[in-house]
């Protein structure tokens, strides 16, 4: 019997899964929910400028990706072996930026994503699912690339070079270009 | 494609088929030279039979004289068979030590000899190749194989063989002696050969005695005749296979691979810079994948037999295919809780993460019908028909072999995982973003330590998931040895391997803690000697080699007292010459005869 941990966020995620499902062959079929934060997520890499900026969106982008990874999982969708072998490169990407100097420490009174409403969540299929974590994997490593110039300190630096490189792989699993 | 590697069956078949021709060889013309040359030949190839017993009889040779008549009839025999093959290289020794002065050698018959023990030395090069010897003298396990190897059915198996290649040596000596006409230094030879050849047919018997005493020793001849030379093999490009014949063999190549990576990776220790939980949730993720793929493979071929009217086949194929992807969901719960840590080592691929990624790529090039298809290709990919799969029903053994050994990967990298997961637990190596902790977890740190459930809850799926991938394994097995798959020898290997006690030291079941010295590698005489403040390289070298020794020393004892049963070692003792030795040769002989063997 599994011991269960304190309920974070990722906790949640996992107490609400289901088993994953199996199917060959029912591409369309397999929708999931959308995540109506992913568009805020998105905006908000977009307008970052500083390093600090960058850092702390490209750190809620690549946990925006497991989330996306893990929505996908949970759902009716056939296997989609991409999706899960990008998992640990996304997650490689957000450790390393967690490890840089410059990421501020998490502000909680920061605008929050708007909350989902009670009506039914719009569907998006595993297609939709790959195109949207290969957009926002390709603007991190594109975000930074520009931090990694920017960064004074070595470490920073090597954060940057090394995340980026983490959303270079996420995006080749999600293109078809990977592995 | 990779190159067969050699097994210790060839090389044993080989010494059986010089010493066949070496005894087919006609009447010398020159009786004095050829007699001394072959006298010389056999000298080397006693000398290397008796090397073998050394090593089978090196735990044994330790223990106390008061020890020995406890022990079982094949220990008893290895013994036994060990002072004979010592007497045997005795009564040659004049003929060696001539042997290694003379130049080339021009009696058939003796080179023949030669052919033999040179093929012999290889075969005990290539065991020897599985383990490694540390400056105290504790031989190590280096490889899957290792606990096999020194498994008692393994075991008996090489001393079965050892006696038979003896006695079979003692024919042709014999054959020999009795070709050669005589003159002075041929009859001086022919008289030690036959003294030889019988010390040589002795070993024989004495396993016969033992065979009588405890019979059955399971599938130790088939596991000794597989041991392959340890190295690794070579990484396939992926363009290097296209059809169904040689994506097996990529799948069962990177299988061995991934075994091999994770044989290393499970014995890391808790400061080990190998520990890195990218890595982990690198092969979770690639085992989630490759498990998918068994579990198209199990379902395809579960179709090809249905389609053949073996139902019952076809039934155990469906079930394996559901463990499959039971097996499936575990891994991924595994890579779940991997995803939400960290540890203080970042950025690192270990070669078991690249096998798994590799294994599951050529189990997705052989479950699919796109011999193109990659891992981040989209879902819907057309699955391989049954009938391209196995076009015949013989092709299915192949097919289940290459699904068994990738199955059998798996649950190893899983064991990796677990064993990691608890060094790090134990070395305080994990982390967790405290961004992610809820709010009452107030630490002005980025990352902390986990609090107590997330290592407990850690630990716990990777213990499931160990447990799931090895259900996938036994039902690999249970299938390949039901179809004759030629991955059937690991369901031997690994019979065997059981049979050899925990090799680690215990563990806590869910937190796998051990004690400070035994997670540092820090043995007690060693942390006594820290703990005083010594410095002394020398002296903590020595107390280092004490731990070890006796480290050693309570895993045999353990082994013994398995093997033995409690009573074995209370029995009353006598004098261990008059009850085990049939040869007249002291241990301080053998000793002065187990000098490492010179090549010619």
């Amino acid at each position: 019997m599994r011991l269960k941990r304190p309920s974070t966020e990722a906790g949640i995620r996992n107490d609400v899964r289901t088993s994953g499902g199996n199917a060959v062959g029912d591409f369309d079929q397999g929708r999931v929910a959308m995540n109506p934060t992913q568009p805020f997520i998105r905006q908000r890499l977009e307008d970052a400028r500083i390093l600090a900026e960058i850092l702390a969106a490209c750190y809620d982008a690549f946990d925006e990706m497991l989330s996306a990874f893990d929505r996908y999982e949970s759902g009716p969708g056939p296997f989609y072996a991409a999706l899960v072998m990008a998992g640990p490169a996304a997650a490689g990407g957000r450790n390393t930026v967690g490890m840089a100097p410059s990421l501020p420490p998490p502000d909680r009174d920061r605008p929050r994503p708007p909350e989902p409403a009670n009506e039914p969540a719009a569907q998006e299929t595993a297609q939709e699912v790959a195109d949207a974590v290969a957009g926002l994997a390709a603007l991190a490593a594109r975000k930074l690339r520009i931090a990694a110039t920017a960064a004074t300190s070595p470490a920073d630096h090597s954060a940057c070079v090394q995340a980026a490189q983490y959303a270079d792989e996420v995006c080749g699993f999600m293109t078809g270009t990977g592995q | 494609m990779n190159p067969v590697r050699p097994t210790f069956g060839e090389f044993a078949d080989a010494a059986r088929w010089h010493l066949a021709t070496a005894a087919a060889q006609p009447p010398s013309v020159t009786p004095g030279r050829d007699a001394s040359e072959q006298a010389a030949g056999l000298a080397r190839l006693s000398a290397v039979l008796m090397h073998y017993a050394s090593d089978l009889t090196r735990t044994i040779n330790d223990l106390p004289d008061e020890h020995l008549p406890s022990l079982g009839p094949w220990d008893r025999a290895a013994l036994r068979a060990h002072d004979a093959l010592t007497s045997a290289c005795r009564a040659l020794a004049q003929d060696e030590r001539s042997a290694r002065a003379v130049g080339p050698v021009s009696s058939p018959a003796a080179r023949s000899l030669h052919s033999a023990a040179t093929s012999l030395a290889a075969g005990r090069d290539l065991l020897q190749g599985h383990f490694t010897t540390e400056p105290s003298g504790a031989r190590l396990y280096r490889a899957g194989w290792s606990p096999a190897i020194t498994s008692p059915s393994v075991s008996r198996a090489l001393l079965t063989e050892v006696a038979s290649l003896a006695q079979q040596a003692a024919a042709a000596g014999n054959e020999l002696a009795s070709k050669s006409p005589g003159d002075l230094r041929a009859d001086s030879s022919r008289s030690r050969l036959s003294i030889a050849c019988y010390w040589l047919n002795q070993p024989q018997t004495f396993v016969s005695a033992a065979e009588r005493a405890e019979p059955g020793g399971g599938n130790g001849r088939e596991v000794l005749h597989a041991v392959p030379e340890n190295v690794m093999p070579v990484r396939l490009s992926p363009e290097s296979a296209r059809s169904v014949h040689e994506l097996c063999a990529a799948v069962i190549t990177t299988a061995e691979r991934a075994r091999a990576a994770a044989w290393d990776a499970a014995t890391a220790g808790p400061t080990s810079t190998a520990i890195c939980s990218i890595s982990w949730y690198r092969i979770a993720a690639a085992s989630t994948v490759t498990s998918h793929h068994c579990h198209l493979l199990h379902s395809a071929l579960a179709e090809r037999t249905a389609a053949e009217q073996d139902g019952e086949l076809s039934d155990v194929l469906l079930r394996a295919a559901s463990q499959a992807d039971r097996a499936r969901e575990y891994w991924l719960d595994s890579a779940r809780e991997f995803r939400d840590i960290a540890t203080d080592i970042q950025n690192y691929v270990s070669p078991a993460a690249a096998e798994a990624t590799d294994l599951a790529l050529w189990t997705g090039k052989l479950a699919h019908a796109d011999t193109d298809w990659t891992l981040s290709l989209g879902p819907g990919q057309p699955v391989r028909p049954a009938a391209d799969l196995a076009p015949r029903l013989a092709d299915v053994p192949g097919v289940v072999a290459a699904v068994h050994e990738a199955s059998d990967a798996l649950g190893m990298l899983a064991t990796a995982n677990l064993e990691q997961a608890r060094q790090a637990v134990h070395g305080r190596r994990l982390l967790v973003a405290t961004r992610s902790l809820p709010e009452k977890y107030d630490i002005p740190l980025r990352y902390s330590e986990p609090p107590e459930p997330y290592a407990a809850s850690l630990i716990a799926c990777c213990q499931d998931t160990a447990q799931n991938a090895g259900c996938l394994a036994d039902k690999g097995s249970e299938i390949a040895a039901r179809v004759g798959a030629p991955s059937r020898t690991l369901v031997a290997l690994r019979a065997a391997a059981r049979e050899q006690p925990e090799s680690r030291p215990p563990a806590d079941p869910v937190r796998g803690e051990r004690t400070d010295e035994q997670a540092s590698g820090i043995g007690p005489v060693e942390s006594r000697l820290r703990s005083l403040g010594i410095e002394n390289q020398r002296h903590l070298w020595q107390a280092k080699a004490i731990d070890r020794n006796a480290e050693q020393l309570v895993r045999e004892a353990s082994a013994d007292h398995v093997r033995l049963g409690p009573a074995g070692s209370v029995r009353a003792f006598g004098d261990k010459h008059s009850q085990l030795s049939a040869s007249p040769v002291t241990r301080e002989a053998r000793a002065r005869l187990e000098q490492p063997e010179a090549e010619p």
